[in-house]
């Protein structure tokens, strides 16, 4: 069982933005631990509703779409390949990844 | 110049019909008010005056030719978190302060065929991520009818361009009340629909569960107008739906009034004596109010507190400096993405995205995450209880008036308890409307608008513009 409210430590949060891909420094680790267990205290009110599963099915079904290609090959690449903040040809440049 | 502040979208119609202004006047009417007010005011982070004459024109054709629709040739501002192919869309963030939107969002391509003007983009939170449009990464808009004041959020920025007559309408996004909290403050219509029933292709995701399109207008019938003009099932949101999936009406006879959650929603007095006016002009209008009950509806902050961060913080993991956007560069491919991100967010949306990324976590997704969804659903079970006795339901808008600049930005969860009363409708899917009705004289004379705010049942829009019209 889970304990609502829990207070989280700067280890935590360290973890956490990495985890979330964020450079955070050390001053606001400090500063939003304590937020962030003020906002988890806040939020774990929920825990005091009678809830069982009682997730709305209602309407919910899968929407797909065909398996082919939308449009011609290629007829949006430059407009694409114009916002990359780094490319080289038709392709989006990145540093190596392994 | 012609003033835009008591111009309806039909009354324009009409005038650029006959010939007694032009597209093109009337777009300059507003652009001058930009000119004189936004300097101040800041709801605009661009405003498109080049394409937006080039669009006027086009409009003049249109009416030159027979083809002129209603929306033909209007003056309409976007906020910025929504697709103009061309223009920039920067969510209010740094992370996409040059990023071109390469395509049109169905919103905007079913705009541009009635020959709408698109004035320019409107300020918001970041990432529509607040209730008061500081949040913006390029400075706060403020409330047109107290600039010490915040224009609420997050699309602030529309509501404000709508209330200082710099254009007629506009478009903006409701994730828990970002379109009628605003509105309710700057004293405006707005509307948040029924979830699926406007697409939200060409949408920057926030929570996509929550996330709906809406208008933004001075009167119940220009919200009409533009609602008609933008809803459908669209094959590029998966989630729109067939308006034939719920059987709407615009027959209004009993109004319900849930008394137990406005004891915990904290009204100031002055919104509750002009609340139980509203109720009075009502009664007088024929219509019959009825005590209900939405007992879960007091766990729907706390609730969105945690589905939100959740989504968003998936929503916004697409942005890591290769694909577009702002890239700030490190030694690996691993640091491009801290640094990109830990710069290009601004700080309530990486707050945001820690507390979804420790909500999904293994071990407390089932006490959060899953517990909020169910949660949810208790709300959505509230409401369909009362609407077996009730055609709509009204509460205030907001728990009191436009608050000063900077006095809620240090307590994040005062922040958040700003939903309170429009929230619970997006939980549920619900449509729901701000209506103003009433002022709040303050200390030093300057008067507040106060609003209402009605729900109704999935796609019975028609059922808020009938209770609108009686304001």
């Amino acid at each position: 069982m889970i304990k609502y409210g829990h207070m989280l430590n700067e280890d935590e949060v360290k973890k956490l933005a990495e985890l979330s891909r964020l450079e955070i420094s050390k001053e606001e680790i400090k500063q939003v631990s304590s937020e962030l267990s003020k906002i988890l205290e806040y939020v774990g009110q929920i825990s005091e509703a009678e809830a069982g599963d009682t997730r709305t099915k209602e309407a919910l079904h899968n929407v797909w779409r065909n398996d082919e290609n939308p449009h011609e090959s290629g007829e949006f690449s430059d407009d694409l390949l114009a916002e990359a903040p780094k490319r080289k040809g038709d392709y989006v440049k990145v540093k190596k990844v392994m | 110049m012609t003033d835009v502040l008591k111009l309806s979208i039909t009354n324009a119609h009409e005038a650029m019909k006959r010939g007694d202004f032009s597209a093109t006047e009337l777009l300059e009417s507003c652009l001058l008010n930009i000119k004189e007010k936004d300097g101040e005011i800041h709801a605009f982070l661009e405003v498109f005056e080049d394409s937006a004459r080039e669009e006027a024109k086009h409009a003049e054709k249109l009416f030159k030719d027979g083809k002129a629709t209603l929306l033909t040739g209007i003056p309409i501002s976007v906020k910025d978190n929504i697709l103009i192919k061309g223009h920039i869309a920067s969510a209010a963030s740094k992370i996409l302060q040059n990023y071109k939107a390469t395509y049109d969002a169905t919103v905007i391509s079913k705009l541009k065929k009635e020959g709408v003007v698109f004035i320019g983009r409107t300020n918001l939170d970041e990432f529509a991520m607040g209730a008061s449009t500081e949040n913006s990464a390029y400075g706060p808009t403020k409330n047109p009818h107290d600039t010490t004041r915040v224009p609420g959020g997050s699309s602030g920025g529309s509501a404000a361009s709508v209330a200082s007559g710099m254009c007629l309408a506009s478009l903006g996004s409701d994730t828990a009340g970002s379109i009628r909290q605003p509105s309710s403050f700057c004293g405006v219509v707005g509307l948040k629909p029924t979830y699926g029933s406007v697409s939200r292709n060409g949408l920057i995701a926030l929570g996509s569960s929550l996330d709906c399109i809406g208008p933004i207008a001075k009167s119940p019938e220009d919200v009409k107008i533009i609602y008609e003009a933008i809803k459908g099932k669209d094959a590029l949101d998966a989630t729109s739906v067939d308006e034939g999936l719920y059987k709407g009406d615009a027959k209004v006879k009993t109004i319900g009034v849930p008394r137990d959650f406005l004891n915990s929603g904290h009204l100031d007095k002055e919104t509750l004596e002009n609340f139980a006016s509203a109720e009075e002009d009502l009664k007088k209008a024929g219509f019959e109010i009825k005590d209900i009950s939405l007992p879960s509806a007091k766990y729907a902050v706390p609730a969105y507190y945690i589905i939100l961060p959740a989504e968003a913080s998936a929503n916004l993991a697409r942005f890591d400096g290769v694909r577009y956007g702002f890239l700030s560069e490190g030694e690996k491919l691993l640091d491009d993405y801290k640094k990109t991100r830990g710069q290009g967010f601004g700080k309530e949306v990486r707050r945001r995205i820690l507390i979804g990324t420790y909500v999904l976590s293994a071990g407390y997704y089932d006490a959060y995450y899953n517990k909020a969804t169910a949660v949810r659903g208790l709300i959505a079970k509230d409401y369909a209880k009362a609407f077996k006795n009730v055609d709509a339901i009204m509460t205030p808008t907001t728990a009191g008036p436009a608050f000063k600049i900077g006095e809620k930005s240090n307590d994040p969860i005062k922040m958040y308890l700003e939903d309170i009363f429009t929230v619970p409708a997006n939980h549920a899917g619900l449509p729901a409307i701000n209506v103003p009705y009433g002022w709040q004289e303050m200390d030093g004379g300057k008067k507040l608008p106060l609003g209402i705010h009605f729900v109704a049942p999935k796609m019975c829009e028609g059922r808020l513009f009938t209770l609108a019209e009686v304001f």
